[in-house]
């Protein structure tokens, strides 16, 4: 659908996508996920820009009535430099311990509400993601579950990941690394 | 425990060979093992509850765990830090279910007893069904004592242990270079990171206590980037390990100092306009160590660990020294919840402050460039060593173990002039042996 509803009434400056708009940008969202799934991280490097500014908190625990200010944790801090590096670790197969033997994973993006910066004509897009992943052939699998905040610029006629903000839902995370893409 | 599972944990066992280097590996997965450390280590050592820049005002509080207990430590509104069983004196329910915030009370969600930050019981539901004695018999369950050492508070369930300046011993010196090296000390970088590994306590606690050798194949990645973007290689990484210093202190502490090579700058990845302050608050031969530093590791008996390390991630950034502490918090034989804090000096910018944050948690973190390889082999010698044959065997730590000490160090401890010895690690586990073996598991009061 595309988002006269949302994604926030406190966003100031957004507008409505058109249908051919949030077609676009659902498609880039899938494939994204395809990419880091089929375990295509240089081709997914591709995906964003040269400034990106990529984190990932989880909440902590508070009382109702301070909801609103309870900080969050941060649980990664990356741009372009420090993805590439991330990447190089993982796709080699002498430099990662945590993703030899990988990861299967399987990320489900679903909850997609886009809008339009008027500004700077970039799309502000919110999506739920879950990210399956089981580890060895003994263990139990575990979903990470998480909303993100993205911001997609337009480049000719393709989308690039501009700042991505990753929210948790997990304040303890029941798995002993981080080693995937969110 | 039944005898179909072969457990090890009888009184009056030995399961560190001292003479021999080698350990039971029971001692990583066997559940009698894990239950009778709780009374034995747990119960009786000093343990680390946060840092005193978490609960800066009154009425801050924290929730953490002690032992398999949890606490509430509280910042009084008299300004005294305090720590109490996280347990209404009524029916037992936890009075505080959220990880942190500020109060003046702590009323329970069953029966609306409530407590002051003092710990003492201020009403019932019913108060005119008590008498006064039985009221004052109904306080919080306090910590046995509770103290502070460069801003680290730790606390204790056994009345009878020694201070916690005894406790920690000569390990302060370091402690005091680290965490006290400008006038208002480090403070804490945001609530900690938490996430579960499944492994034994002891694994991670050896790991930062110290084991240099695994870093030439488990961080052979990082390193052989670092490399390749002009940083210290491994080979190099390693000869500098094999130079030392490893330390290691009576009641199981110990630590490393890594040095940069001779042709580096003095405080790589030091704020440079806190240089003289370094200068002034620390002697001189901390100072020498400071300059010259690369990497500390160290670990206090029995679980809390530090690492200060200057680390890059990206080709053109100069390597930036930040600190962590570790508290590898078991739940069960085979599982920690990783607790990771981050720190800066007080007096740093803004800007330094959220750029160490940064190459931390690249780094050393849930999602950190060396830390996620660790927590996978962590994770792979409970399940290497839990089968019924596997723990038949040892565990190795015999790698130089005739060693000798250092005897021109200019630091306090045991000094060792190469960190590839695995004598700190065993020196951890000696004295874990000395307390699972001696008066038959006393049980606190």
């Amino acid at each position: 659908m595309s988002s006269s509803e949302g994604p926030s009434p406190n966003m100031t400056g957004l507008t409505a996508v058109t249908d051919q708009e949030y077609r676009h940008v659902t498609e880039f969202l899938y494939y994204e996920a395809q990419l880091l799934d089929r375990r295509k991280l240089n081709a997914w490097l591709e995906l964003l820009t040269d400034d990106i500014v990529y984190r990932v908190v989880a909440p902590t625990v508070s009382a109702l009535e301070d909801e609103d200010q309870a900080p969050e944790v941060l649980f990664m801090d990356e741009d372009r430099a420090s993805l590439r590096t991330r990447v190089l670790q993982l796709s080699t197969p002498e430099y990662t311990v945590a993703e030899n033997p990988p990861s299967i994973t399987r990320r489900f993006v679903t909850n997609i509400f886009a809008t339009k910066e008027g500004r700077t004509g970039q799309f502000v897009v919110t999506s739920n993601l879950l990210l399956y992943r089981s580890r060895g052939s003994r263990e139990a699998p575990y979903l990470f579950s998480a909303e993100r905040q993205d911001a997609l610029q337009r480049a000719g006629d393709r989308l690039r990941i501009a700042r991505r903000s990753v929210r948790l839902d997990e304040a303890v995370l029941g798995t002993r690394n981080m080693s995937v893409f969110f | 425990m039944t005898r179909a599972h072969n457990s090890e944990a009888g009184a009056g066992q030995s399961w560190v060979k001292e003479k021999e280097g080698r350990v039971s590996r029971s001692i990583f997965t066997d559940p009698a093992i894990y239950e009778r450390e709780v009374e034995s280590i747990f119960n009786r050592s000093w343990l680390f509850l946060g840092h005193e820049t978490e609960l800066p005002d009154p009425g801050d509080y924290v929730t953490r765990p002690m032992g398999d207990d949890h606490v509430i430590v509280v910042r009084g509104e008299d300004g005294t830090l305090r720590a109490f069983l996280n347990s209404c004196m009524h029916r037992g329910t936890q009075l505080c279910r959220a990880d942190a915030g500020n109060t003046k009370r702590f009323t329970c969600p069953y029966h609306a007893w409530t407590y002051n930050t003092q710990g003492t019981l201020l009403k019932t539901s019913f108060d005119r069904y008590y008498n006064s004695e039985t009221f004052s018999q109904l306080n919080l369950v306090p910590v046995a004592q509770l103290d502070t050492h460069a801003g680290l508070i730790f606390a204790t369930w056994d009345p009878q242990a020694p201070a916690l300046k005894t406790y920690l011993g000569d390990i302060r010196w370091y402690l005091d270079m680290l965490f006290r090296r400008t006038p208002a000390g480090m403070e804490v970088l945001g609530p900690p990171q938490r996430w579960v590994v499944e492994t034994n306590w002891k694994v991670p606690a050896l790991n930062f206590g110290t084991d240099t050798q695994h870093a030439i194949r488990a961080h052979y990645g990082p390193l052989a980037i670092a490399e390749q973007y002009g940083g210290i290689s491994s080979a190099v990484l390693m000869q500098l390990a094999d130079r030392g210093p490893q330390i290691s202190f009576p009641g199981g502490h110990g630590c490393i100092i890594i040095p940069f090579p001779e042709e580096m700058p003095d405080y790589l990845g030091f704020p440079t306009e806190l240089i003289p302050t370094y200068e002034s608050e620390l002697n001189y031969a901390q100072c020498n160590f400071l300059k010259r530093l690369f990497v500390s590791v160290g670990t206090i008996f029995p679980y809390l660990s530090w690492i200060q390390i200057a680390a890059s991630t990206v080709p053109e950034k100069p390597p930036l020294s930040f600190m962590s502490l570790r508290l590898w918090q078991p739940v069960g034989p085979h599982k920690i919840e990783l607790w990771s804090w981050y720190f800066a000096e007080h007096e740093a910018s803004a800007a330094w402050k959220m750029e160490m944050r940064k190459t931390a948690i690249q780094t050393f973190a849930m999602s950190g460039l060396f830390e996620e390889d660790d927590a996978e082999i962590w994770a792979s010698i409970v399940r290497g060593t839990k089968g019924s044959i596997a723990r038949r065997y040892s565990t190795d730590f015999r790698a130089g173990f005739a060693t000798q000490p250092l005897t021109d160090f200019p630091g306090p401890g045991t000094a060792y002039g190469s960190h590839i010895p695995e004598c700190e690690q065993f020196n951890l586990l000696r004295h874990w042996n000395s307390l699972m073996t001696q008066g038959n598991g006393r049980t606190i009061e």
